[in-house]
């Protein structure tokens, strides 16, 4: 099958994204199915017709098969207390997201009393200081396979979305503590030294 | 909506393709393009995650004995099976839709 690899180079490459498992079984097909498709075609133009189809059917199918493929491995291999802890990651974000609709993200810094905002912002802190320890723990625990960091890294790769959770907390509590508003009602001096011109737009607000 | 019991279309077409006999994955997208009048075109990404879907579940296979260097699919037993139980329950759909004037109402089978 090497020669079809060398016939299209590049697509065999991007064949690479999809999970190893799923790749050594129908990574063959699926260049030989290119092959014959292009083979079949009339024209250039259907050639290009193909390529543009190939354009969006190969990134949603890599996409979904990777979604397959680290859903089996972490229901198979995740520890129970990953789970839970990924779960509960999630579910203390959800107050964050029902603001969204809402639309009082902006002005609940401003309006709401130190209390309230603390209680909104401190679930995704309390979030990602869980994922990241439960993770970390997994991840180093003395029974774990990870012995390198390239074994570490293949963990990491096949379990990816269970590190979604606590990246999305890190990115609320990076949205929380530089957002200008914030600091008018935290009276932070440092985020305040490091944010002067919102610090004086808080000033002029009032 | 479609039960959660019935196939997604292309699953089923995938199976109606497999039921005359086995066929490799390009022969597998050219008959369910004719099947369904090129209102069905897929790609080999989307062609191989269905055949994998349906091998995982038991209702296609390889087909081992294949000389060319392409890998034939036919359907299994249970397969068969399954694409039978949808089309007695498409045409009973069809039946009923006749029974009730449907088709001269909305268009449709002449």
């Amino acid at each position: 099958m090497s020669d079809l690899k060398t016939r299209f180079p590049l697509y065999a490459k991007l064949l690479r994204l999809y999970p190893a498992e799923y790749r050594e079984h129908y990574e063959n097909d699926l260049l030989q199915t290119t092959a014959d498709m292009l083979d079949h075609a009339p024209g250039r133009l259907e050639r290009a017709g193909i390529w543009f189809q190939l354009a969006i059917d190969l990134p949603v199918n890599i996409t979904r098969q990777q979604v397959t493929y680290a859903g089996g491995v972490m229901m198979q291999q995740t520890p129970q207390y990953v789970k839970h802890g990924v779960v509960l990651n999630a579910l203390l974000l959800i107050p964050f997201f029902v603001l969204i609709p809402l639309n009082i993200i902006h002005p609940l810094p401003v309006s709401w009393s130190g209390v309230g905002y603390t209680g909104i912002f401190i679930l995704p802190v309390i979030a990602f200081l869980i994922g990241v320890v439960t993770l970390a723990w997994w991840l180093f625990a003395k029974n774990s396979r990870v012995h390198s960091f390239r074994s570490l890294l293949k963990r990491l790769d096949s379990h990816w979305p269970l590190f979604a959770a606590p990246i999305v907390a890190l990115a609320i509590v990076a949205f929380a503590f530089g957002h200008d508003s914030v600091h008018c009602v935290t009276d932070d001096p440092v985020q305040a030294i490091g944010h002067l011109s919102q610090t004086t737009e808080c000033m002029i607000r009032g | 909506m479609r039960s959660k019991n019935l196939l997604p279309q292309l699953s089923f077409s995938i199976l109606l393709a497999l039921s005359l006999k086995p066929r490799h994955g390009y022969e597998i997208m050219q008959q369910v393009k004719e099947d369904s009048q090129n209102k069905i075109a897929i790609g080999p990404g989307s062609l191989y995650t269905a055949i994998k879907q349906l091998s995982d579940e038991g209702l296609i296979e390889e087909v081992p004995e294949a000389h060319d260097r392409r890998k034939y699919y036919r359907l299994t037993d249970m397969g068969k099976k399954r694409l039978s139980a949808e089309l007695d329950y498409f045409n009973a759909s069809v039946q009923l839709a006749k029974q009730r004037n449907v088709f001269e109402t909305f268009g449709g089978l002449a």
